[in-house]
């Protein structure tokens, strides 16, 4: 055979192609047989070798856009993750700051605008729901799913499941709670949340149900999609870390990417991916997409609360779920008001409410039950 | 970062390439890649030193295959990858031969192209231009590297079955 016999030949062609080992047995076999075709088939490679599949490269525009795109910014995404020490300055400059206005306000005449608050009565425990039994558990309790069931933060299993059956951990208002999924992925539950969760994944995604707040960190696992169902959208994503924002009272609803990528799918067949830094509205008829300070939106799990030029109902509103109260006839006082500080989500209502006070220069009052 | 900025610059054709042949355009492959980086950027236990290569096909793969199924989001979610196209254009220009065999074996190389599946057009492509083992496609394509084997034989079978006569023609010629 001729150089050209083997490079028209179809078997040479594939076998050239794929390098495969059955293939090239067969021409193994073959030179066996026809050791004088050996040099000609020798050269018909080495022809071969010079054919190529044409490739598109970027051109080089898109080359630099795509780059500035993935690499600018990357120092802002950083700062999001201040070191602890920072935070602690923080604190005490808060305390100082708190401790001035304190004099402050006593020197001041009276006169400020006084708000009433009211404690709800009906206060109620955490309660995680199995397909079995009802457990009421405390405040800040960390439950932890792994292969021999749900175990709480004293080491005692609640529930023992092997199938794929999902469970509802409902957090009342004035409570908090912490769950480490089955595949390792940590979910902050915020006040008056309800999330169902599975004992164990399936094979395809891993799939949760929410209404209410959750932060999450999800762990990497890129042949399953994390899900995150709301009833107005769902969230997927393969490893990053969000918060969630879908209370059924709330007006609009919210996902903040902190960091990685996720795919938002609303209602109406509406979507978007999101990237770190991103603030995305989500309202029945469209998606508003906004660059945030993902501290602002994720700092309650930390303890704290932040506000910058936050409307004051929608603060009292969030104080309100973090500690089962209701602020009574605020809308003379404070409609159209502004307020921008922080607030330490102390286990005690009184600290907050002076801190409230000195944000809003108005007084609250406790409404003792008559 | 810097590694990080490197490995763009060295890699980011050959992921803009794979990412047409699976059939996008060209918004769609940038995004994916976009993505791609983003999360290698925030992905502080990624080790650079082997497979840096086949981790991008894979993620940009990955990438373009979840956007493709949110975009089909009623379709079988399973079957998705099947039906996405691989297109590999032949080039023959730097073939010392005259130009009529030239345009002859570019015939007879894509019709054996044509005779395969996307997906067995994919693996090799993946053979032929990165020279990767079956392992490593197999990673690449998220199937076991017995099946990835299997599409590769199936594609050799389907080729003798095709041309059984024209090859043991040859073998007969080959004998004289």
């Amino acid at each position: 055979m001729t150089v050209k016999d083997f490079l028209e030949n179809k078997n040479f062609i594939f076998y050239m192609l794929t390098k495969d080992p059955k293939s090239a047995k067969h021409w193994i076999d073959y030179l066996d047989k026809h050791p004088e075709d050996k040099s000609s088939f020798d050269d018909a490679m080495k022809a071969f070798d010079k054919i190529k599949f044409h490739s598109v490269k970027l051109g080089e525009y898109e080359r630099q856009y795509l780059h500035d795109k993935i690499f600018k910014n990357v120092s802002i995404h950083r700062i999001v993750k201040k070191p602890k020490r920072y935070k602690k300055l923080i604190a005490v400059a808060a305390v100082l700051a708190f401790v001035l206005f304190g004099t402050y306000l006593t020197y001041r005449s009276l006169g400020t605008p006084e708000i009433f608050l009211e404690i709800s009565s009906n206060e109620s425990d955490i309660q995680l729901i199995t397909p079995n039994k009802i457990f009421s558990l405390s405040n800040n309790e960390l439950l932890t799913v792994n292969k021999d069931g749900i175990i709480n933060s004293q080491g005692e299993t609640l529930a023992i499941n092997d199938t794929v059956t999902y469970n509802t951990l409902k957090v009342p208002f004035g409570k908090q709670s912490q769950l480490v999924l089955a595949d390792g992925s940590k979910m902050w539950i915020n006040s008056g949340s309800t999330v169902k969760f599975p004992s164990k994944f399936d094979d395809k995604t891993r799939t949760v149900f929410l209404e209410g707040e959750i932060y999450m960190e999800v762990s990497k696992n890129e042949l399953k999609p994390f899900i995150v169902k709301t009833t107005q959208f769902n969230v997927q994503v393969y490893g990053t870390s969000f918060d969630i924002n879908a209370y059924r009272d709330a007006s609009t609803q919210r996902v903040v990417l902190v960091e990685g990528s996720v795919g938002v799918f609303a209602v109406n067949n509406m979507e978007a991916t999101m990237f770190p830094n991103e603030s995305l509205e989500i309202t029945p008829s469209q998606l508003i997409k906004k660059t945030v300070n993902t501290e602002i939106y994720t700092s309650w799990k930390n303890g704290y609360l932040i506000f910058e030029k936050t409307p004051v109902e929608t603060i009292l509103f969030e104080l309100s779920r973090y500690y089962n109260i209701k602020f009574l006839d605020t809308q003379k006082q404070l409609t159209g008001k502004t307020w921008t500080g922080k607030i330490y989500l102390s286990s005690n209502l009184n600290d907050v409410l002076e801190t409230l006070s000195i944000l809003s220069n108005s007084s609250f009052k406790i409404k003792k039950d008559n | 970062m810097k590694k990080i900025e490197n490995i763009y610059k060295k890699y980011v054709d050959d992921l803009y390439s794979y990412g047409l042949y699976l059939g996008f355009n060209n918004d769609s492959v940038m995004d994916a890649i976009h993505n791609v980086f983003q999360k290698l950027l925030f992905n502080k236990h990624f080790n650079y030193e082997d497979n840096t290569k086949p981790y991008l096909l894979k993620s940009v793969r990955n990438e373009l295959i979840n956007e493709y199924k949110r975009s089909k989001k009623y379709i079988d979610q399973d079957m998705v990858p099947e039906e996405l196209p691989f297109n590999l254009d032949v080039n023959i220009e730097d073939l010392l031969f005259e130009e009529e065999f030239k345009i002859h074996l570019k015939n007879k190389i894509n019709s054996v192209l044509k005779d395969l599946t996307p997906r067995q057009r994919e693996i090799v492509y993946l053979r032929y231009t990165q020279d990767y083992s079956y392992q490593k496609i197999s990673e690449i394509l998220s199937i076991t590297v017995p099946a990835c084997r299997n599409l590769m034989l199936k594609a050799l079978k389907h080729l003798r079955n095709n041309k059984a006569g024209s090859f043991y023609l040859f073998l007969i010629n080959g004998t004289k």
